[in-house]
């Protein structure tokens, strides 16, 4: 009951942000903690970073304040002309089996996950935010050029048995995947113009959106069903003193039910004020404010589609530098809209064969320059824990690019 | 890990989920918007109720009243009364009498209606009901028949035939009913076929024929038939109706209809129209005693002047051509030759009076009691006025208070409304706004000046003028406009050449458009 209580604590904290298996358990002479049948890890990361706002704009923004004009202005001068943020949160369960050889093969073990995961992303110009945060009246009798803008949000659960190496923990693994919910535009063109006295305003859009079935609400509601494979390759390089690693996640899809709704937005949109003649006259009660639905030159369609999880590739080279140090480099590749590959390098002293430290920067991603730290520990040859951020600076600058957390614990039975 | 450990997890993990990720209060920004709020185009129409507005053939409007004065039901005179006549039939004999045997009655032969002022010889009724009520004490089946020979419906007579039975447990007979009146005419000359206000009738008792026994009469048996004229409605009435006088006073308020502007006007053109037209077979004579109007603001009363309006008026009897009725009409124009009507109108008024009085049958009973009404169709007499809506203004103000919203929410917005007007009219305004606060005005805007369009060769489209008007404005100011406060809007008109006049045309308009430019505070998660 306890153990149980404590794993579902730290699946409620929110691993995807460190997708590579722990270089501990590739590098440790301490193969102690594979004797044992089953190992459990439980884990959870969250994380937010863009390349364009800072962590002050995005805690207020998500849990409420007034944001400076200051700060907006600071924000906007900086601001790169593509402009992105993305988040990632995931909550996972997983389980290895040492103890049964599959196939008749020993080192061929039997893997399970259980995960909830949250991905989004915008992408977005300057232009853009600015009119959103600093309003219109800067840019009057000029046409403002929004787009291209893009954003998606995603979330879903999966549950997924797979194989893997018992000495490299490499392996594959296939997720029946349950969607929660997704939500996707991608302007291509929007354009707003404001005529010089403020008398007009227009706004031409073209592009695309889609949603999925919005009378579905909650976790694990069901509006869609998919597959996915996640996949883990560990090549041990200078005889066990350093490893190669090659990662993908989340490589699958959703169906989503008959209830998504997708439109194609091809529209401008003139806006003169509401008409306020029959009011005046007395022949209408009220004003009546006109909706999206009426202004927007959109076609609907209602049916199930098809859309991608947010997969993400990861390679690592990790070896031997001297004494109890290594050095490391990789990359992670997300194909969307937003995120760009993110490349890093990184040190990670062995402070004994059971303990790691390690300190990384990264460029790329959502974010531009990000440094990270991480712990990992195995102790008594059954507790691993693993802590970190790959966005340490979040913590303790406002002015950060973002902020992340991620912890790991595992435990042999 | 031991279990303090574990908890120290749990503790800490249920902690981090719970304080990171609620939203302590909504996230919020000022941010610089322009824009349009609303637009919309004023017309005439949008100040001046329809009903009082009329465009000619150049489409020039014109301000038209029409009004009745007769407030007072000249049919009302000819109503039949609610009566109720009670009428008791001794039976003069005793004893026991075999079915098919008439038993003898001192029958009424005819029944009165108690009219005060009125002799009526004929009605047709267009509503109502002759409610009866028969209660026999005798012992045998009888059959009861009140026949009516003046009351007839698509000129067949009615009676009224009831079927009695003995008297059950100790209780004596009683049967109730109604004759429907709509549709029925009655004839009131009573049985000499001459008088007036009475009906005849006759009653007969007769020992039911098919009855298996005799009817046993007790001595002083009587059996009794009350009669009732239950909201009985006349449309058509003959006879002799009396002389009447009807007084006149007729009160018509305007600033019902419309805001009354104060200041100097200069009218051109205006008329009136008294207009009478009788189609009552009764001659009448009418005396208006007063017509004025009074200006509330100004405390002035002005009383039209006419040579001959005030004179009493003869109004000839209509003649009824065997149900077509040809009405007499008399009409009395006001204008300005032979009134002072422009300065009775250019007093701005807020209220009109009319007295007088209505005297029908003057000279009596001079038709052998041949008046008659058709209710439908009686006396009528109206006012019509008539104001080109050409004119010159000097300072004429208008004033109106509305309430925008009843919405406590604030609107989040310092910096300037800005109302863009294309005026249409050739008038001149001055505009103020003001919050009315706890009966003080805050000032939101002052003299805001919206210039006159341009005149041009054609009368009836001057060039439209573009004003720019500011008003300044901060969440503060706006927030009293959002406690249900009124908006006292003043405006004052003046046309270009002073009190030259001016015509309001049918294709002359205010275009407007309100637009924002401030900072706006946006704001979500609430």
């Amino acid at each position: 009951m306890r153990k149980g209580l404590a794993i579902t604590a730290l699946v409620l904290l929110s691993v995807q942000l460190i997708a590579q298996t722990p270089a501990l358990l590739l590098l440790s002479s301490d193969t102690l903690w594979r004797s044992k049948s089953m190992m459990t890890f439980v884990g959870a990361d969250a994380g937010i970073a863009s390349n364009a706002v800072d962590w002050d704009f995005m805690e207020t923004s998500l849990f409420g304040g007034h944001l400076e004009r200051e700060s907006i202005n600071n924000l906007i001068d900086k601001m790169p002309e593509r402009a992105r943020i993305g988040y990632a949160g995931n909550a996972q369960l997983e389980l290895l089996n040492f103890r049964d050889s599959l196939f008749g093969r020993p080192n061929l073990g039997l893997r399970a996950a259980l995960s909830t995961q949250y991905n989004g992303y915008a992408a977005f110009r300057p232009n853009a935010f600015e009119t959103v945060y600093r309003g219109n009246s800067g840019a009057v009798n000029v046409p403002v050029e929004l787009g291209p803008l893009a954003f998606q949000n995603q979330s879903w659960q999966k549950v997924g048995f797979g194989l893997f190496n018992k000495n490299s923990l490499s392996g594959i693994t296939l997720s029946l995947v349950e969607g929660q919910a997704y939500r996707a535009a991608d302007i291509n063109r929007a354009e707003l113009f404001t005529a010089a006295q403020g008398d007009y305003v227009s706004l031409s859009l073209e592009g695309d959106y889609s949603r999925s079935d919005t009378t579905r609400r909650g976790w694990a509601n069901g509006s869609g069903i998919g597959a996915c494979i996640d996949l883990d390759y560990n090549a041990p390089i200078q005889q066990g003193k350093g490893v190669v690693s090659f990662a993908v996640r989340n490589l699958g899809f959703v169906v989503w039910n008959e209830q998504s709704e997708q439109y194609a937005i091809d529209t401008k949109v003139d806006w003169n004020g509401l008409d306020v003649t029959s009011w005046l006259s007395g022949e209408a009660d009220s004003v009546k404010f006109p909706t999206w639905n009426d202004s927007l030159n959109t076609s609907r369609n209602q049916a199930q589609v098809w859309k991608p999880l947010p997969a993400s590739f990861h390679l690592r080279y990790l070896r031997h530098w001297k004494g109890n140090r290594y050095w490391e480099t990789g990359c992670s590749f997300t194909p969307n809209k937003a995120a760009v590959p993110a490349v890093y390098v990184g040190l990670t002293h062995a402070i004994s064969n059971r303990l790691l430290i390690s300190e990384r920067v990264t460029y790329g991603g959502y974010a531009g320059f990000a440094i990270g730290a991480d712990i990992q520990w195995l102790f008594k040859s059954s507790w691993f824990v693993r802590a970190g951020s790959t966005q340490l600076e979040g913590w303790l600058l406002p002015s950060a690019g973002g902020r992340s957390v991620y912890f790991n614990l595992g435990k042999n039975f | 890990m031991n279990a303090s450990f574990a908890r120290f997890v749990v503790a800490v993990s249920c902690l981090l989920a719970i304080t990171a990720c609620s939203r302590r209060e909504p996230t919020s920004w000022d941010a610089d918007v322009m824009g349009p709020i609303a637009y919309g185009r004023l017309s005439l129409q949008q100040l001046i109720a329809d009903s009082l507005l009329q465009a000619d053939e150049s489409g020039l409007w014109h301000l038209m009243l029409d009004e009745d004065l007769t407030d007072f039901d000249l049919d009302s005179i000819v109503e039949i009364p609610d009566t109720v006549i009670l009428n008791e039939y001794p039976l003069l004999v005793a004893g026991a009498f075999p079915p098919g045997f008439a038993l003898p009655i001192s029958p009424t032969q005819q029944i009165t209606i108690q009219h005060p002022s009125v002799q009526l010889k004929q009605v047709r009724m267009k509503s109502g009901q002759l409610r009866y009520r028969l209660v026999s004490p005798v012992d045998g089946y009888l059959n009861c028949t009140l026949n009516i020979p003046g009351l007839t419906l698509n000129g067949q007579p009615q009676n009224i035939a009831i079927q009695t039975s003995p008297p059950a447990a100790g209780q004596d007979f009683v049967a109730e009913g109604y004759i429907d009146l709509t549709g029925v005419e009655l004839d009131l000359t009573g049985e000499t076929g001459s008088s007036f206000n009475r009906i005849a009738v006759s009653f007969d008792v007769v020992v039911d024929p098919n009855s298996a026994q005799s009817a046993q009469v007790a001595v002083g048996d009587e059996i009794s038939l009350e009669l009732e004229f239950a909201d009985p409605k006349v449309s058509y009435a003959r006879g002799y109706f009396g002389s009447h006088q009807y007084l006149i006073d007729e009160q018509i308020d305007f600033s019902a209809m419309a805001t009354m502007p104060n200041g100097v006007l200069n009218l051109d053109g205006a008329s009136m129209q008294f207009l009478i037209r009788n189609a009552v077979g009764v001659d009448a004579q009418l005396d208006f005693e007063e017509i004025s109007n009074f200006n509330s603001f100004t405390q002035t009363t002005v009383a039209l002047e006419h040579p001959t309006l005030f004179d009493p008026i003869n109004i000839t009897r209509a003649f009824d051509a065997g149900g077509s009725v040809q009405a007499f009409e008399y009409d009395f124009d006001v204008n300005a030759s032979n009134s002072n009507l422009d300065l009775f109108l250019e007093n701005l008024p807020s209220a009109f009076r009319l007295k007088g009085d209505v005297t029908i049958n003057p000279l009596g009973n001079v038709s052998d009691a041949n008046d008659f009404i058709y209710t439908d169709d009686a006396l009528q007499a109206r006012l019509l006025m008539d104001v080109p809506l050409r004119f010159g203004m000097q300072n004429l103000s208008l004033s109106d208070t509305l309430f925008l919203t009843n919405s406590q929410q604030d609107v989040p917005l310092d910096g300037n409304l800005m109302l863009w007007v294309n005026n249409g009219f050739p008038v001149e305004a001055m505009v103020s706004l003001y919050v009315l606060e706890n009966g003080t005005r805050v000032t939101l805007a002052d003299n805001l000046n919206l210039a006159s369009a341009v005149p041009s060769s054609t009368a009836m489209s001057p060039t439209p003028t573009e004003s720019w008007l500011d008003i300044d404005v901060t969440e503060e100011l706006l927030s009293k406009v959002h406690e249900g406060n009124p908006l006292l809007i003043e405006v004052t008109l003046q046309t270009p050449g002073s009190l030259n006049p001016v015509g309001l045309y049918l294709n002359q308009f205010i275009d407007f458009k309100l637009i924002v430019d401030g900072a706006y505070t946006i704001q979500y998660g609430e």
